[in-house]
């Protein structure tokens, strides 16, 4: 997926991995910023493919930590939003 | 005021070298970067995932400029070079700069057994705990200023 020339998120597999009978395929995404002063690669494991005996099953990679950080940075805005607009209610009464 | 101004250029880099320098940054999409090599010992083989985060910056700029001859203040010395080089005096300058940063953070454990294919994530309660007293503490300033605010009201 592209966003003109300078955003781009791409999926790609890495080398299969063969073991206890089974192939294990690994998955990342990368995003990247690009522009002509600079750049952002982020890159992160998204699932593992297993091949076992010609069924393919996805098994997906949580990251636990990520999910926890976003949720306490969303509920920090959510919160100070409503605050805000709770104040800015009660001085419109006020007045 | 050409061989001036292709000194000027020859003494800064390209843009092309800067894209190159670029280019280089794309060798951590590779999802190598992200697994490791897996381990095996015993019945169990276990491949460490890890995210992977790089940016990098670079910046540079000059300038140049010609002036003409006949200036107040000038020597001797500098009015005899301007009269060589044809009435005119040229100056430049530019500079440059770059910037980057990697970081890497473990997300998972994937153990490959007897049993089937496991995923294990990894949770870092450090961060997690660093972040919510951070958190907490920037709500906390934020809320006894809106309160001292309505107060003041």
């Amino acid at each position: 997926m592209q966003l003109g020339n300078i955003l781009s998120w791409e999926t790609r597999e890495g080398p299969a991995i063969n073991a206890h009978g089974r192939t294990v395929t690994p998955v990342a995404q990368a995003l990247h910023l690009h522009t002509p002063f600079g750049g952002l690669v982020w890159n992160r494991p998204v699932a593992v493919l297993v091949d076992e005996g010609g069924m393919v099953t996805r098994q997906p990679i949580v990251d636990v930590t990520r999910i926890a950080l976003w949720a306490m940075a969303g509920g920090a805005a959510l919160a100070l939003m409503i605050t805000g607009l709770l104040g800015r209610g009660s001085r419109a009464t006020g007045e | 005021m050409a061989d001036h101004i292709e000194l000027i250029v020859e003494k800064f880099p390209s843009q092309q070298e800067a894209n190159a320098l670029l280019a280089r940054l794309y060798d951590v999409v590779e999802p190598d970067m992200v697994y490791g090599e897996p381990v095996t010992q015993g019945e169990y083989t276990v491949i460490t995932a890890r995210e992977v985060t790089m940016a990098l910056g670079v910046g540079y700029g000059g300038g140049g400029g010609v002036s003409p001859s006949g200036q107040n203040g000038e020597t001797a010395e500098s009015m005899e070079k301007e009269e060589e080089s044809g009435g005119q005096s040229a100056g430049y300058g530019g500079g440059g700069g770059g910037g980057g940063t990697a970081t890497g953070r473990p997300v998972a454990v994937i153990e490959i057994g007897p049993s089937g294919v496991r995923v294990e994530p990894i949770v870092d309660p450090t961060k997690i705990a660093v972040a919510m007293f951070t958190t907490l503490g920037t709500m906390g300033v934020m809320l006894l200023k809106m309160v001292r605010q309505a107060r003041a009201i």
